[in-house]
């Protein structure tokens, strides 16, 4: 059901666990264009507010920048109660270091711009043991560390795998904190940061697949999703690396490439994706189904959406931003969703453009309010323990 | 203080997620996420008196009615609707089954007998739905708070209907408004009151900062003042106190190591029991300086009896 939605083309980064209320954090997406062709870029912050009715986030900051956003990411870094740290990849090799803090006060918060990458940064990903350290991914292959102390000088985790490819997404593994998986179209390089050596390389040579990518298992410590955003084999394979030869399962359900990926970081059995099929699913990963179980297709929409974040703090949300210049923010508790026409705003500011042809959109079959929920219920509904008084009347 | 009368293995092959035993300690009803809820009776021995399944997803909660209405139970599932099973001869059947909700029924709860077989019910589609028995055409009037809470309604409870003090004025009359609280994923509690067939928002209770997993309304104690408890997964419970009901004054009673799933007042509104992710049961007193101080923690599985 969705319950907020944002007029913006942005990559998103919702704040950490830590931090309450709930913010998100908005970049202006680089590589899309909105109507006004408009290429000013900005950060913004805005209030997730689920306690006001409405669709609208409230804005709590906006701050421009000169570069638009490929990725960004919010950690949380040093003591406790720090609003934390924001992360943007740009076009040009440039990462951006804002603090959140000062960015909430209107200040400017830009800590540092460092530009060690050849190539835009399309990866991004903070370490969840060590929150001073945060991997970036860009362009021939290269993959740096950076340790939020000593922001000069990154590591490499090693050699550059060869054949030099754009690194599309990094992850770093949930459970062991010194493992990174970097994924490349042809393949998943698996990263052990204290020897400085990759330690596996993931291909799957029998199907046609251009990984885009990884997410690995909240809880169990081998195994990692991968998905392919070729349309001819729009899959998400489960991969378990104590067994790496092929993949442990297959998720079938897109009619077209995988954009995005998120796993529940609180129930190891949500896993959401989105595709070019304009398709939110929601699947559960455990589950031994062949072609994998979807729990629910969250959502329909008129365009792709670009990326599927899952809120830290509350699980039941989780942000899309689509190429329709929309960010949505969808709950998977269920309730009436009605089917929102966003209107393609590109066609707007082209009069006249109706008689033209326009790039395929599925319509929606019946504009109906269409009730979307999971089969299985969620992780964090199931109580656990609960006690009531009674009285007994006869002794 | 706290002893162990009896353990019961109820044969559920799931969790547990409710028990209660009703009005007069006879039974005790227990419902599970393997879709059944289970009566027992539990002053001869701990017999199984019938498995009621009707439901097709997990069964969240359960609620006796007061004797008066006959013998009914209610329960609400994962599979978005309410049933409400009555006993005859015996066995338990189905009496009337509500299923209007979009999404899960995370709670449900009678009210007052004063008010008449009344049942509220709250959802994770944000709404409520207040169910009424009409006795002359023996059918069930439905009413719905939309939008009470975003993403979800985790808890509804009733207000004790208290009878106003006698007035100076004798001749008017007392004016029973039907009150419910209710808590959700919006880290709000919320108070409503009926008004000439509708059901209006009191007031908006804002402290928790994380999901509100249970309220209780404290029976009264005779006293005009309005306790509620409210419990959060920001691992406090929170005790709000009022003199009229519309302006309320926050405490925290404790910040505890985990999650705290359940608050229950006990049947004078003296003590609370307080249920924690920690699988720990603690049991609270107002002193009478006015302090709440702890008098009891009950950790799940001591005093297990071996049942040989």
């Amino acid at each position: 059901m969705k319950v907020k939605d944002l007029e913006r083309t942005a990559n998103v980064a919702w704040s950490p666990k830590e931090l309450s209320p709930i913010l998100l954090a908005a970049g202006t997406a680089a590589q899309q264009l909105d109507a006004s062709f408009e290429t000013n870029a900005a950060l913004e912050i805005y209030s997730l507010n689920l306690t006001e009715p409405g669709l609208d986030l409230k804005q709590k900051c906006s701050f421009p920048s000169e570069q638009r956003f490929h990725k960004i990411v919010w950690g949380v870094c040093g003591e406790n109660d720090t609003p934390g740290t924001i992360i943007g990849g740009c076009d040009g090799g440039i990462i951006k270091i804002y603090s959140a803090s000062k960015l909430m006060k209107n200040e400017n918060g830009l800590i540092m711009q460092q530009q060690k990458h050849t190539g835009p940064v399309h990866s991004l990903d903070f370490n969840p043991f060590q929150n001073n350290l945060f991997a970036t991914g860009a362009s021939e292959s290269e993959i740096f560390i950076w340790d939020m102390n000593n922001l000069q000088t990154p590591m490499s985790p090693g050699s550059k795998s060869q054949p030099l490819e754009d690194v599309l997404s990094l992850s770093w593994n949930r459970q062991v904190q010194h493992i990174l998986a970097s994924t490349f179209a042809s393949k998943c390089v698996i990263w052990d940061l204290r020897k400085n050596e990759p330690i596996i390389k993931l291909t799957d040579t029998v199907s046609r697949v251009r990984w885009k990518v990884v997410a690995w298992h909240p809880e169990v410590a081998t195994q990692l999703c991968l998905a392919s955003e070729e349309d001819h084999s729009p899959v998400i394979q489960i991969w378990d690396l104590r067994f790496a030869t092929s993949p442990l399962k297959t998720l079938e359900n897109h009619q077209r490439g995988i954009l995005s990926l998120a796993w529940c970081a609180d129930d190891p059995d949500l896993l959401v994706s989105c595709g070019k099929d304009n398709r939110i699913l929601c699947w559960n990963p455990s589950s031994n189904q062949t072609n994998g179980e979807v729990l629910s297709e969250i959502a329909k929409t008129n365009q792709w959406n670009f990326d599927v974040v899952w809120c830290p703090k509350n699980p039941a949300v989780i942000a899309c931003p689509s190429f329709d210049g929309h960010i949505s923010v969808y709950s998977l508790m269920g309730g009436k969703t009605q089917q929102f026409q966003t209107s393609d705003k590109i066609a707007d500011s082209f009069p006249g453009i109706d008689g033209y042809a326009q790039a395929p959109v599925i319509q929606p079959q019946n504009l109906g309010p269409v009730s979307v929920d999971l089969t299985k219920p969620p992780k964090w509904l199931k109580r656990p323990i609960r006690a009531s008084f009674a009285v007994s009347i006869f002794a | 203080m706290v002893t162990l009368l009896q353990t019961i293995d109820t044969g559920h092959e799931d969790m547990i997620h409710d028990a209660e035993v009703d009005y007069y300690g006879l039974r005790l009803a227990t419902c599970s996420s393997d879709n059944s809820v289970k009566v027992y009776d539990i002053k001869n021995g701990n017999t199984l008196l019938d498995d009621l399944k009707g439901h097709f997803g997990p069964v969240w909660q359960i609620a006796w009615s007061h004797p008066k209405f006959g013998n009914l139970l209610a329960s609400c599932s994962y599979d978005k609707k309410v049933i409400i099973w009555k006993e005859s001869n015996g066995k338990w059947g189905k009496y009337y089954e509500y299923a209007n909700h979009d999404s899960s029924v995370n709670s449900v709860q009678f009210a007052p007998d004063e008010f008449g077989l009344i049942l509220s019910c709250g959802s994770s589609d944000g709404s409520i739905s207040i169910l009424t028995y009409i006795r002359e055409n023996n059918s069930w009037d439905a009413k719905k708070i939309q939008n009470a809470h975003a993403i979800g309604c985790n808890a509804v409870c009733w207000a004790p209907a208290i009878y106003p003090e006698p007035a100076f004025d004798n001749n008017s009359e007392p004016n029973l408004k039907k009150m419910l609280v209710s808590g959700g994923c919006d880290n709000l509690v919320k108070i409503w009151k009926e008004e000439q067939d509708r059901w209006i928002e009191v007031c908006k209770l804002e402290v928790h900062s994380d999901w509100v997993r249970d309220v209780a309304w404290a029976p009264s104690a005779g006293l005009h003042r309005h306790i509620i408890a409210s419990c959060s997964q920001d691992r406090r419970v929170i005790i709000w106190t009022s003199d009229d009901a519309i302006t309320w004054n926050s405490t925290v009673l404790h910040t505890f190591d985990d999650v705290i799933w359940n608050v229950s007042w006990s049947l004078n509104g003296n003590i609370l029991a307080v249920s924690g992710g920690d699988n720990k049961i603690s049991l609270w007193k107002q002193s009478l300086e006015g302090n709440w101080q702890c008098i009891s923690d009950v950790a799940k599985g001591q005093g297990q009896i071996n049942n040989q």
